[in-house]
């Protein structure tokens, strides 16, 4: 992937997970073929790819699908995601399995 | 940033991104450090939650023929929990020879402590018992339930001769298994 043609590009998921970044399975299309597939790390994924070209970046777990185009020299490209969905929790008796009928859970976003 | 769920009949739902979280509980009568899991990671493909918090307290049900502690123990005697509608929850409990079964970690509170459902499955086989769903609260960690199960009552057995009738048979026995 790394020539002449190509510059790198740091791709940054800006959000409210750790550290305010989004952890997210990314995937990089050059037409069908896959020329990344892996993680952010603090939000940030670092990949080579070519000018003057499109590609379908791929966040997985938002289904969110783009089209990032190397038309300029920047090589810095921030996506803003904040997408909430809804979680069920469960909670029930250790030693009974039962459901408990009323309680509170908290969440600490670590 | 603080996530309150609010838990009904097992069940909570909230708007949650993809993180990290450390887990807290408070649920009346339970021992709130008990929650497992104590983290939990909210990812992608994934909707559905599980958590448990267990109690410390102690329900024995002393069960006799007259329903009182001065009465004779039923031996055998099972019990088990269920829930307002009598599903049935966790393993059976049996009476021993003093006709004590023991519920264990199961909740109490001082007030408005959570409701606990149970219903007795089996008897001795000499003693009638109510199996319909019976409920208690406890206010303490230890406390004990009187449950009577009272003789069969008494019935008349006929044996009379197939080939004359009403002639009574002299003497005889009839075993009856149930």
């Amino acid at each position: 992937m790394k020539g002449v043609d190509s510059i790198g590009v740091k791709i940054i998921f800006n959000g409210v997970g750790y550290n305010d970044k989004y952890q997210v399975k990314v995937k990089i299309y050059d037409k069908d073929k896959i020329i990344y597939d892996g993680y952010s790390y603090n939000g940030v994924v670092n990949v080579f790819l070519k000018r003057n070209k499109g590609y379908r970046l791929y966040a997985s777990f938002l289904d969110y699908r783009i089209w990032i185009s190397i038309y300029t020299n920047s090589n810095e490209y921030i996506f803003s995601l904040n997408n909430r969905r809804t979680i069920t929790l469960f909670l029930k008796d250790y030693y009974y399995n039962l459901p408990i009928e009323r309680g509170v859970i908290v969440l600490w976003q670590r | 940033m603080a996530k309150i769920i609010t838990i009904k009949n097992g069940t909570g739902t909230a708007e949650l991104i993809n993180d990290s979280y450390s887990v807290s509980a408070d649920v009346l009568g339970y021992d709130n450090t008990s929650i497992l899991p104590t983290n939990v990671d909210i990812i992608s493909g994934t909707d559905n939650y599980n958590f448990t918090v267990a109690a410390t307290g102690a329900l024995t049900l002393h069960v006799t023929d007259s329903g009182t502690s001065e009465g004779t123990p039923i031996v055998g005697a099972t019990f088990i929990r269920t829930d307002s509608t009598g599903n049935e929850y966790g393993a059976v409990i049996i009476t021993d020879s003093n006709g004590d079964a023991v519920f264990n970690n199961v909740p109490y509170a001082d007030a408005n402590a959570p409701i606990i459902y149970f219903k007795q499955t089996a008897s001795d086989g000499d003693h009638e018992f109510d199996g319909s769903v019976q409920n208690t609260s406890l206010t303490t960690s230890s406390e004990t339930n009187q449950i009577q199960n009272p003789v069969g009552a008494l019935r008349t057995i006929n044996l009379t001769d197939a080939n004359y009738a009403n002639l009574p048979i002299e003497s005889a026995s009839i075993t009856l298994t149930n």
